[in-house]
């Protein structure tokens, strides 16, 4: 009984702290939805958690293992998300649902975006000034020296690897957007004179018979893959460890410094190096958006803009931290460190959206 | 008044938040958008091999622990304080442990490596090797591994409340060998007392996603796993996919309580009805066996937390090397600023929940025992957790609606755990509680003590060691949980839990391990302490212990 006296005095103490002890400081809450998966992203928004204080701000990072359970959250009306950050089929769900603020014209500095970035559509998706561009990614591979021998990867070469490291290659599991990303590169690399057919929507194309080719491709290629194809990495994140580890010889990221970011981190090991997947990188952006519901539109934006800022985005670019490419134009980016120059790859749009989920049909009906 | 405390009881934390996600279920089956379409049923009745491993799951791996843990128990009736063996693989949360068994025995793990530094042969990790990444297999191992020492904790339990020690003597004296009088006169009533923790086995078993998401199939995925995923992806195919299957998986979940209800029985039958052979000629390798299996499932549990610390401090860490290339305590420092306020978080949400639900669980069963249904199982008590999370976390924000965005999210999420820690410890607590002897409250009275004191002063005391048990189980529950402590908590209450599984979701198992042994360390104290008191107190007896020791 000692015991349950103790307990309860605990649990009164605690109650008593939750309740009445926390909020002193009336700084203004601004609720970040974010991916928590990565330490290098995390301690970046730490870092502009400090510097948005003297704003007056309080930015709490919910992190979240999914950007999907936020947006489930958003379409069933019960979030109190102030800023999300999102891309792809994220971004389609919540448009239909109609559950996203149009915020870009309201966004001070938004004239200094790189004029190059396609950022205007999302997965081919238009934007619609629902979505601020935040970062930049680039579809590309990475291996241990030597697996590949050319830096443009084509469908044919990554089918010579493939036999010549048996069951050391894989990509994840459409609909998993990498995944559904390598298929597009294939496509791409199988097709280098039509890349224009894939601007257009699938249904007035004649899709099957554009392809058939990956198809019989992959029907190749997969019994070489790791476990013959049976099973694949489930993220991007996990085939990086198993590159670590040695099971595979090949990773695949949306960021282009990744295959110096890892090995800064002791993710990767040394002397690994970067490949584009065909030979342009397929090149898209991630958001930061602000739904409907936010609490405090007004403060969101506020965060955005700092975000865009130069300060953060060099801060950002720094293959030390993070290493995620800036979206300012880069003439407003003059720095003498080696680690926050952005050297982009050379880069192809994105296909049109109705693609994405006619590829992962065709694929889960085949190989799943 | 405990008639009144229990209906209240069930109103709070049964009818209505299983209702509530009932609710929600029940309206999105029949919305004409994503409700249960003929294509819906048909995709997923004709899934044959997905339905298959999810059978195979959900009932072989929960048999093949039950008897392991059965084969290994009499163990605990010769050394009760290999109980405590027992507690780290309690306390690790079920991902992490899964985590450190791939890091050990995965092609690429630490068992190879050691093979890879003596021989040399394996400069690259070796395909074809029977535990991979990725398969129904090794969901089936981690699963059997991690519901093995759940097991034997509750038959520990109740070794306290059967006289199995003079049981076994009895037989013995009639000739019969130790073992078979084990598997012949302890294992039915055990087994009897069994259900309900293999019921909670079982539905677990049938409704686990994060393991399989982790290291099971991901080209034929198990049912429950195709259900989280599809809700997740938001055309309205997939939508009514996830509607279906979520049907799907409780009608499944149904049949094997059923089917659960009557392993008991069946098991009574084969054991009574085959020819008694008086000696088993493999007694004494069954027991060499035993012995050896304890020894490595404690080898095996400290080297999972071993080789979790070391993935911690590892600065990097690539095959085919058997330690880190360097260590560092940076990630611990860097993160440690951070960690106040989710260990705060986890430390009182599951601290309230575990007492709550140790308390309304044994509110409930002194109902029962009053009503004198002591035999009946009760499986109602259980029901949340059969019902997919995800639909039931969403209806109870369509239920709470407005009450969720006005600073109450704090309670409502120590609401929510203590729904998961109810039935938890009302199953630890129900054979003992149910069972437990009238004659010691009869006498208790016969000396003069009220009802009421003699309830206080001896039942409860009596009832230590499963009160005590009940309240670590409760926990460890509390500790684990992820969407409603996300989803209702808006953000506000991160817990180790929510840190841990974002962290996770990157695969980087450096970061994800330091995170993985602060989830252990919580409900690790809890469970030491548990088995310190119930087996390490030996001199200091409670009153009513010496009592009964002497009548």
């Amino acid at each position: 009984m000692r015991v349950l006296a103790l307990i309860t005095l605990v649990l009164l103490t605690l109650f008593g702290t939750t309740l009445f002890g926390t909020p002193q400081a009336k700084a203004e809450v601004v609720n970040f939805y974010a991916w928590g998966g990565s330490p290098q992203v995390n301690s970046y928004l730490r870092w502009a958690q400090q510097e948005l204080e003297a704003e007056g701000i309080q930015l709490r990072h919910n992190k979240i293992a999914d950007a999907s359970e936020v947006v489930k959250q958003l379409i069933n009306g019960y979030s109190n998300a102030d800023i999300i950050w999102i891309n792809g089929e994220n971004f389609h769900a919540l448009k239909k649902a109609n559950a996203l603020l149009p915020i870009v014209e309201d966004i001070k500095g938004m004239q200094h975006i790189n004029p190059e970035l396609n950022w205007q559509t999302d997965f081919g998706e238009p934007v619609n000034g629902l979505e601020v561009p935040w970062g930049v990614g680039q579809f590309n591979l990475i291996a241990r020296p030597g697996v590949f021998e050319t830096e443009a990867v084509s469908a044919h070469e990554l089918l010579r690897a493939a036999q010549d490291y048996k069951g050391r290659i894989s990509y994840p599991k459409p609909p998993e957007f990498h995944g559904t990303t390598f298929l597009k590169s294939l496509l791409l690399s199988l097709y280098p004179e039509r890349r224009s057919v894939f601007q257009q929507p699938v249904a007035s194309v004649n899709a099957e018979e554009i392809t058939q080719p990956l198809w019989n491709y992959l029907d190749k290629l997969h019994p070489l893959l790791w476990q013959q194809g049976d099973n694949f990495p489930s993220s991007a994140g996990e085939q990086v460890s198993y590159l670590a580890n040695g099971q595979l010889v090949m990773a695949v990221s949306f960021n282009p410094n990744d295959y110096r970011t890892l090995v800064n981190q002791g993710r990767l090991p040394a002397g690994v190096k970067r490949y584009t997947l065909s030979n342009r990188a397929m090149t898209n952006t991630h958001y930061l958006a602000v739904p409907k519901t936010a609490q405090n539109p007004k403060l969101a934006k506020q965060v955005i803009e700092f975000l865009l800022s130069v300060q953060a985005q060099l801060r950002k670019a720094d293959t030390n931290r993070w290493g995620d490419p800036s979206v300012l134009a880069p003439q407003l980016l003059q720095t003498q460190s080696a680690s926050q120059q952005t050297e982009l790859l050379p880069s192809t749009d994105d296909f049109h959206a109705s693609w994405q989920s006619y590829l992962e049909q065709q694929w889960s009906e085949r190989y799943q | 008044m405990v008639r009144a405390l229990s209906v209240a009881i069930k109103f709070a934390f049964i009818v209505l938040p299983v209702g509530g996600g009932l609710m929600l279920l029940l309206l999105s089956s029949f919305s004409a958008e994503s409700g249960i379409t003929n294509n819906a049923v048909y995709t997923i009745l004709s899934e044959r091999e997905a339905l298959v491993s999810t059978l195979l799951v959900a009932v072989v791996a929960p048999l093949i622990a039950c008897y392991s843990a059965l084969w290994l128990a009499p163990g605990l009736l010769k050394r009760p304080k290999l109980q405590q063996l027992l507690s780290p693989v309690l306390s690790v949360p079920h991902v992490a442990f899964a985590v450190g068994l791939m890091l050990l025995l995965s092609p690429s793990g630490w068992l190879i490596r050691l093979v890879e530094s003596i021989t040399g042969l394996l400069p690259f990790p070796p395909q074809g090797w029977p535990l991979p990444e990725k398969s129904v297999i090794t969901v089936m191992v981690v699963l059997v591994l991690k519901e093995l020492p759940f097991l034997l904790l509750m038959i520990a339990a109740q070794l306290k409340q059967v006289p199995a020690s003079s049981w076994l003597t009895q037989a013995q004296s009639y000739g019969y060998s130790q073992r078979q009088a084990w598997w012949r006169g302890v294992t039915p009533e055990l087994l009897k007392r069994l259900t309900l923790p293999m019921a909670a086995v079982i539905i677990y078993s049938l409704s686990v996603v994060d393991i399989p998401l982790l290291v099971g199939s991901n080209t034929e995925a198990l049912l429950a796993q195709r259900v989280y995923e599809w809700t997740f992806q938001f055309s309205p195919e997939s939508q009514s996919k996830a509607v279906t299957g979520a049907w799907a998986l409780m009608v499944i979940a149904v049949l094997l309580l059923f089917l659960n209800s009557l392993h008991a029985d069946l098991y009574r039958k084969w054991a009574l009805t085959k020819a008694l052979r008086k000696q088993w000629s493999n007694t004494t390798f069954s027991d060499k066996a035993a012995k050896i299996t304890w020894i490595t499932f404690g080898f095996l549990s400290l080297a999972i937390i071993a080789v979790l610390i070391l993935q911690s401090v590892a600065s990097s860490w690539f095959y085919p090397t058997l330690m880190p290339e360097a260590l560092s305590l940076n990630r611990w420092q860097s993160e440690w600023h951070y960690l106040t306020e989710p260990s705060f978080n986890s430390i009182w949400l599951a601290l309230t929940s575990a007492l709550l639900g140790v308390i309304f669980a044994v509110v409930l069963l002194q109902h029962q025992r009053e009503q004198k249904q002591k035999r009946s199982l009760n499986a109602w008590v259980l029901i949340a957790l059969f019902v997919p999370q995800v639909p039931l976390v969403l209806g109870w924000q369509m239920m709470l609606g407005e009450h969720l965005t006005q600073g109450w999210n704090v309670m409502w999420v120590a609401w929510s755990h203590t729904v998961y820690t109810v039935p938890y410890a009302y199953l630890v607590l129900h054979g003992a509680y149910t069972q437990f002897d009238e004659q010691w409250l009869v006498k208790a009275q016969s000396l003069g003590y009220s009802a009421r004191q003699a309830w206080w002063k001896v039942m409860l005391p009596m009832l230590r060691t499963p009160l005590a048990t009940a309240f670590a189980v409760a926990f460890s529950v509390s500790i684990a949980q992820y969407l409603p402590t996300q989803w209702l908590g808006h953000g506000l209450t991160p817990t180790l839990t929510t840190e841990a599984v974002s962290v996770a979701s990157g695969g980087d198992w450096r970061i994800g391990s330091l995170y993985a042994l602060l989830q252990t360390v919580l409900p690790l104290v809890v469970f030491i302490s548990v088995g310190l008191l119930s087996t390490g107190l030996k001199g200091k007896k409670t009153k009513a212990e010496r009592y009964a020791d002497y009548s």
